[in-house]
């Protein structure tokens, strides 16, 4: 019986062949001649030896005869997979049906190591990282990292240092933003996330999960709101929105990545590139910008009806519970779209109409930019004009909402006192900002290479950890339970004059949410920067593969993928500037027993539950997300100020940037 | 005392540190420790212990003082170095004149050992090679194919995938296999311009760009290295039969003839993605789209800065010098573009090299163009983009760009040649000597000439860096024909015997249009096929040659030289020639009509009083000259075409005197490839 831990060795060094030595315990998979592709059969003796005596185990592969790969295999061995592309889709999941059919892990890791060496690397599972390291990091830190392998024997191998500032020079000024664009830890947290919440799969149980449109929107929401503050943090205004499709788009993005698997760098936007009609017919793609306009058109005047039609012809109502959450399964789309024929698949074709800008006609064979990957969409500046667009068809539903009448707000009997933030040693209601350097090992992506760790060391933002004292007045005279909701939002806009309301509440970053419960009269609670619920820890972004890895196909494997979702800790808090970033913390404690959801919380990692919400179970929160600041005030409140009902409260935050860099300490 | 031809070996895997094992056989280099790069101090000597097991050799390299080298390591290990911009060529003529001034080859090799890690390695190759070819003690060795150390800028980057795959995975030489070239990768067949990409991506057309280029350097601090007889002129006419050769190309495929792209502020409508990776950089070579536009270049970090206007005026003053007969140089004196200088100043004003009379008011035309084009996609560097290919020679042919634009440097050479007065008929006439017939035979078949596709393996094992040592073949397809000769029948109706320069030139009947071409065209298109000298004795005569000894072309093997066969082949100036299995258009499935044309001119007036080159490699000389020598031929290159037919010779049959032939030729390409043993599939 095969051990199954060994399956996870089959994700190790993705373009090599199966039968080179894997992990850091010396293992070969001993590979039935049928198996080996044409290429290694005839001398299969030869490369089957290679390793040696240095072989600390050897896996047996049972020779079984092996289901029809013709579907998987039609996407070549070293094409680029893009879960954007709806062939890509169809052929995974495939793949993903006959991984899930056969009856015993033997039989699984048979026709895993065949189909190994035949299916496109990107197919094979869920990849990131460290398996992938192309997809993060630049291609000139590959190449050192090649060399250090190379020369240099393990142990003495030093890290190689991933650059600041390679893709763009200051004359970019959107290139300021490349700490978050760039980061690993978002750029994993995103894929994650869609790893999590695929938009189709042949069982459908595994696309309808709990407010699966809503947390799409609220994702890319925050998304945006974090990506504005960080704007204010670098003296550029918002977003302008990509919302003509005809305009050319101004940023050019040059990523700088060379795809190990495609052995082809990704292609590049110049400035001022202008879309055009896609037809593509090697990926089945067929697709007028005249086609975006339609639904986007559909789109809106459904939100301006007030009602979808579904493929029936019935309307279905986009109401206060369930709108936002069939607008985001249709804009998206997701196979829950209520009708994909009247509204198309809007935010799907942007990103591979953006993605495809170069060549959209496949006549000079180039695969997609980094917008066609979930994985490394996130670096390119569009992919925010892109999303700001898409918010805003969003919110032209949520303006159209009730405003929260202060008795849905009010938590009677419950005020707050006071808040306050502190970092150890600094002055209340102060953050501090810096870099920080890590460490992340990379050599199990790296193919055709000696063994041993390679090191990146990569630079990323930080901030000193920070606690919040949240002092409540309990005047019921019973025991309640709060939800606390933490928001914060810059208090000035880019001209520098205070912010309205309307326009702070779409850039309020949820910080953390909780519950606590109250005692009656005054209660002090404290609560670390680290608990947060939309962060997951430095160690979990970047796990161990080898140490914790569950086996492919199992549940055990869907938490762990499951457990990678979250924002990486060290983006909580934007950057704010040298001189301090003047912003409003925003606190409220609403009544938990009105948002609670019962059920039964079970398993690891739902403590990033607020933009990933919690596995297999109900989004935690019978609120929509992002309330209180999801719709448009109440008549007559215009600052943040007169928004506040005694279960709220604010206090002034400067967010201060130190220009210092620090190593992480192992 | 160094074994000079240890020298060669540093070329090898360039980007490796200089300590690692070189050569087949594992040589290596006893670096001293103040030699070696910061990184590796500690760990120079337990890697060379490592590889030193096995190896055959040691190289003792001697510890002297080390010049100073500031200068050539101003531009950084993995920037993209171009002979196209002048702060690079500063560098590289620095780091010449150092290498040159070495007294001995002991003090060559350590500063080339220290030199090695430390600049960028194109440079370094760069200006190594020039070195080695200049100086006395070294021009004997026979350099390394270009494309072998730098595979990275000839082949697609899949390919190179593969390659260190096989190195690393088969451990023993013998039983890696070829990596197969994909064909037609770079585009699709809805790109019309595709259909040419056998030609403008084949390895040995690169390569002879590269090697003519390194012939022929722009600028060096010793002036002798630049200054080579009719230099400009040189520059025109190998540039000039590119675009020749290459529009028979097109109509062979069905596509008319190249536009000059004569219109700075056009966007160029033609885009290019060379899906190469270039191994110093460690970046993808950029692409370029369909439509994109020029802009103003300023990038400081290069020292460029040239605005489009800039070109503008360097155009309308290079074409008021045209048109008005003579330049100014930089005393305001005036130099006339005469019959037999006027070309060659010309050319040197256009490149513009450094023998040009007068950079201030005549600018670096084309020099600029392939800058301009080469950082359309990031022109101020706001992205820190390296350039695209048309910044380098030895990837400038791949795009279809290179050619609109030395079409318009070509339309002002002839604009020049336009207004000197036609050839008369006794400058073309060769008394008492008649050519009676002349044919072309191939496979048994008279006047009728086929191509076809051939496989062939190149050894780029030395390229590869960071990967097991051994051969690792690269199979690539390019064009063939089957080898034909010429007959060609003369009469000399004198009572002595005499000398005739045969030229042989090829072009298409018919235009683009499917109309009989005036001469005025077709001159343009012909191409050079060969040129050589006869003996006449009195009376008939038959004289055969063969196609594999074309004056303009190399062999195979030269083209793709193996280090190992060093001994047989000897002169560097051998890499520099025209590729032999490019001779021919690839004409088309139906046949394609040309003309052929034979020409019998007088040696006695055309020779040129030198002695004989001191080595074999006289082979190439119409478009690469004589090493250390005089061209060839006193006649301008191209000659009897580079002029406006004479009056009343609007047809080329008119043009034809007694001492010229031509007869009609059939190319037909057959869609077959001549395989090498088949390889299993990889996957």
């Amino acid at each position: 019986m095969a051990d199954k831990k060994n399956l996870l060795l089959l994700f190790d060094h993705p373009t090599e062949p199966v039968f080179m030595d894997k992990g850091k315990r010396v293992t070969v998979f001993d590979v039935p001649d049928s198996f080996l592709t044409d290429r290694y059969r005839p001398i299969s003796n030869e490369v089957q030896s290679r390793v040696g005596d240095k072989v600390e185990q050897r896996v047996p592969v049972r020779e079984i005869s092996i289901p029809d790969l013709r579907i998987p295999m039609s996407l070549g061995r070293d094409e680029q997979f893009s879960l954007f592309l709806p062939k890509h889709r169809r052929i995974a999941g495939r793949l993903i049906d006959i991984f899930m059919n056969m009856r015993s892990v033997d039989d699984l890791q048979s026709v895993a190591v065949y189909a190994r060496d035949r299916v496109n690397p990107g197919l094979d599972l869920p990849s990131f990282s460290q398996t992938f390291p192309d997809r993060f990091i630049d291609s000139q830190v590959i190449r050192k990292m090649r060399e250090e392998s190379f020369v240099v024997q393990p142990g003495s191998r030093m890290p190689i240092t991933i650059p600041r500032d390679y893709t763009a020079s200051d004359l970019d000024p959107e290139h300021r933003l490349w700490y978050f664009r760039e980061d690993l830890g978002i750029n994993l947290h995103h894929w994650h996330w869609h790893l999590v919440y695929p938009f189709e799969a042949s069982a459908r149980s595994i696309v309808t999960k709990d407010c699966r449109g809503e947390l799409f929107y609220y994702i890319h929401q925050q998304v945006i709101a974090r990506f504005n503050v960080e704007r204010f943090s670098n003296n550029l205004a918002r977003l302008l929105p990509f919302n003509n499709l005809s305009h050319p788009i101004s940023e050019g993005y040059f990523p700088k990545m060379d795809s190990l698997v495609a052995s082809r760098a990704w292609p590049p936007r110049f400035e001022s590139t202008r879309l055009s009609d896609l037809n593509r017919e090697a990926d089945q793609l067929n697709v007028e910008i005249g086609d975006l306009e339609r639904w986007r058109d559909r789109i809106y005047e459904a939100i301006h009806q007030g009602f979808v039609m579904d493929e029936r012809g019935n309307r279905v109502p986009l109401d206060e519970a369930t709108g936002i959450d069939t607008l985001g399964n249709m804009i998206e789309s997701s196979i829950l779209s209520p009708n994909r024929v009247l509204y198309g698949d809007l935010h799907n074709n942007g990103h591979t109409f953006i993605s495809y800008a170069h060549d959209p006609t496949s006549k000079h064979l180039e695969s997609f930019g980094v917008m066609g990957d979930v994985s490394t969409a996130m670096r390119d500046p569009v992919f925010y004009k892109w999303h700001s667009y898409i918010d805003r068809i969003f919110q032209e539903h949520k303006s159209r909402l009730p405003a929260y009448t202060e008795n849905q707000l009010n938590y009677s009997g419950v005020s707050i006192a006071g808040i306050q933030v502190d970092t150890n040693g600094g002055r209340p209601n102060n953050l501090t900002t810096f870099w920080q350097k890590s460490d992340v090992d990379m050599s199990r992506g790296f193919d055709f290479l000696p063994r041993g760790n390679v090191f990146a060391r990569f630079t990323h933002l930080q901030h000193l950890p920070f606690t919040y004292t949240i002092s409540v007045n309990n005047d019921s005279g019973a025991q309640r339970f709060g939800y606390v909701r933490i928001f914060m939002a810059p208090k000035n806009d880019e001209r520098g004059q205070p912010m309205l309301m309307r326009d702070q509440r779409s850039m309020m970053i949820e910080l953390d949410k909780f519950v606590t419960s109250l005692n009656p009269g005054p209660n002090t609670i404290r609560r670390r920067s680290t608990e947060s619920s939309v962060t997951i820890p430095f160690e979990r972004t970047f796990r161990n593969l080898d140490a914790n890895r569950p086996a492919a196909g199992t549940a055990e494997e869907l938490e762990f993928n499951f457990c990678g979702c979250g924002w990486p800790n060290h983006m909580l808090v934007p950057k704010g500037l040298p001189e301090g970033l003047q912003c409003v913390l925003f606190i409220m404690v609403s009544n938990y027993e009105n948002d609670r959801i019962d059920q039964q919380l079970v398993g690891r990692c739902s403590d990033a539950a607020s933009y990933c919400g919690v596995r297999d179970r109900l989004y935690p929160d019978r609120q929509s997300m992002g309330f209180p600041f999801d719709r448009l005030p109440r008549s007559g409140v215009d600052r943040l100020v007169n928004f506040l009902t005694p279960n709220m409260s604010i206090v002034d935050v400067t967010i201060r940037h130190e220009n210092r860099t620090v190593q992480r300490q192992n | 005392m160094a074994d000079k031809k240890n020298l060669l070996l540093l070329f090898d895997h360039p980007t490796e540190p200089v300590f690692m094992d070189k050569g087949g056989n594992g040589t290596v280099f006893d670096v001293p420790d103040s030699y070696v790069t910061d990184r590796y101090n500690q760990m120079c000597k337990k890697v060379q212990r490592r590889v030193s097991s096995a190896s055959e050799k040691n190289v003792l390299v001697k510890e002297i003082a080390i010049p100073d080298l500031s200068c050539p390591m101003r531009l950084g290990r993995s920037e993209q170095f171009s002979l196209f911009l002048t702060s690079h060529r500063k560098m590289a003529s620095h780091l010449i004149e150092i290498f040159t001034k070495m007294p001995t080859v002991d003090e060559l090799q350590s500063v080339a050992v220290y030199a090695r890690d430390r600049v960028n390695p194109v440079l370094f190759n760069y200006a190594l090679s020039v070195a080695l070819l200049h100086r006395p003690d070294t021009k004997d060795l026979e350099l390394p194919a270009f494309a072998q150390i730098f595979p990275d800028r000839f082949i697609d980057s899949q390919m190179l995938r593969s390659m260190r795959e096989e190195s690393f995975v088969v451990e023993r030489s013998a039983a890696r296999l070829p990596v197969v070239s994909s064909v037609k990768y770079t585009a699709s067949d809805l790109d019309v311009e595709h259909r040419l990409w056998y030609f403008r991506e084949d390895l040995g057309v690169n390569l002879h760009h590269w090697h003519w280029h390194l012939v022929y350097p722009i600028e060096a601090s010793d002036r002798s290295i630049v200054d080579k007889d009719r230099r400009g002129e040189l520059f025109y006419y190998m540039h000039q039969q590119i675009i020749a050769r290459y529009n028979a190309e097109r109509l062979s495929n069905h596509m008319a003839r190249v536009q000059p792209f004569n219109n700075l502020d056009e966007p160029i409508a033609e885009g290019y993605f060379p899906k190469m990776d270039s191994l110093v950089a460690s970046r993808a070579y950029p692409p370029r789209f369909d439509h994109t536009r020029l802009s103003d270049v300023d990038r400081p970090k290069d020292q460029l800065r040239v605005g489009i206007d800039d070109m503008k005026r360097w155009r309308e003053r290079i074409y008021e010098a045209i048109h008005q007969g003579y330049v100014l140089d930089t005393n305001n004196e005036k130099i006339v573009l005469d019959d037999s200088k006027g070309i060659d100043i010309l050319g040197n004003i256009i490149e513009a090299s450094d023998l040009t009379p007068n950079s201030t008011l005549y600018g670096d035309f084309h020099n600029m163009g392939h800058i301009l084009i080469a950082y359309s996609h990031d022109p101020t560097n706001k992205h820190l983009e390296y350039a695209g290919v048309m910044g380098d020679a030895s990837t400038a042919m791949r795009d279809p760009i290179f050619y609109k634009w030395h079409a318009f440097i070509d339309n002002m050479f002839q604009e020049h040649k336009r207004l000197l007065s036609p050839y008369e008929k006794q400058e073309l006439c060769f008394p008492d000597v008649r050519v009676e017939s002349i044919q072309v035979e191939s496979q048994g078949q008279v006047n009728k000439l086929t191509t076809f596709w051939q496989e062939s393996d190149v050894d780029m094992s030395r390229g590869l860096d960071f990967v097991p040592r051994g051969h690792v073949l690269a199979r690539f397809t390019h064009l063939q024909h089957h080898a034909f000769s010429y007959t060609i029948k003369v009469e000399n109706s004198s009572e002595a015997t005499r000398y005739g320069y045969v030229r042989i030139f090829l072009a298409p009947k018919l235009d683009d249009r499917n109309a009989p071409m005036l001469l005025e065209q077709q001159r343009l298109m012909m191409v050079e096929l060969d040129k050589f000298v006869v003996t006449m004795p009195p009376g008939s005569h038959t004289i055969t040659r063969n196609s594999t000894e074309s004056s303009v072309t190399i062999p195979f093997e030269r083209t793709f030289r193996n280090l190992d066969k060093l001994e047989e082949l000897q002169n560097f100036l051998c890499g520099c020639g025209w590729p032999q299995h490019m001779l021919i258009p690839k004409g088309r499935p139906e046949g394609l009509r040309f003309e052929l044309f034979v020409m019998v001119s007088n040696y006695e007036e055309d020779k040129v009083e030198q002695t004989a080159a001191d080595c074999g490699c006289s082979i190439a000389a119409s478009y690469c000259g004589l090493r250390d020598r005089l061209y060839p031929d006193r006649k301008s290159m191209g000659f009897p075409f580079d002029r406006k037919p004479r009056r009343g010779s609007e047809i080329l049959e008119n043009f034809l005197t007694p001492n010229m032939r031509a007869v009609e030729v059939i190319i037909t390409h057959e869609d077959r490839t001549e395989k090498l043993r088949e390889l299993p599939a990889r996957s």
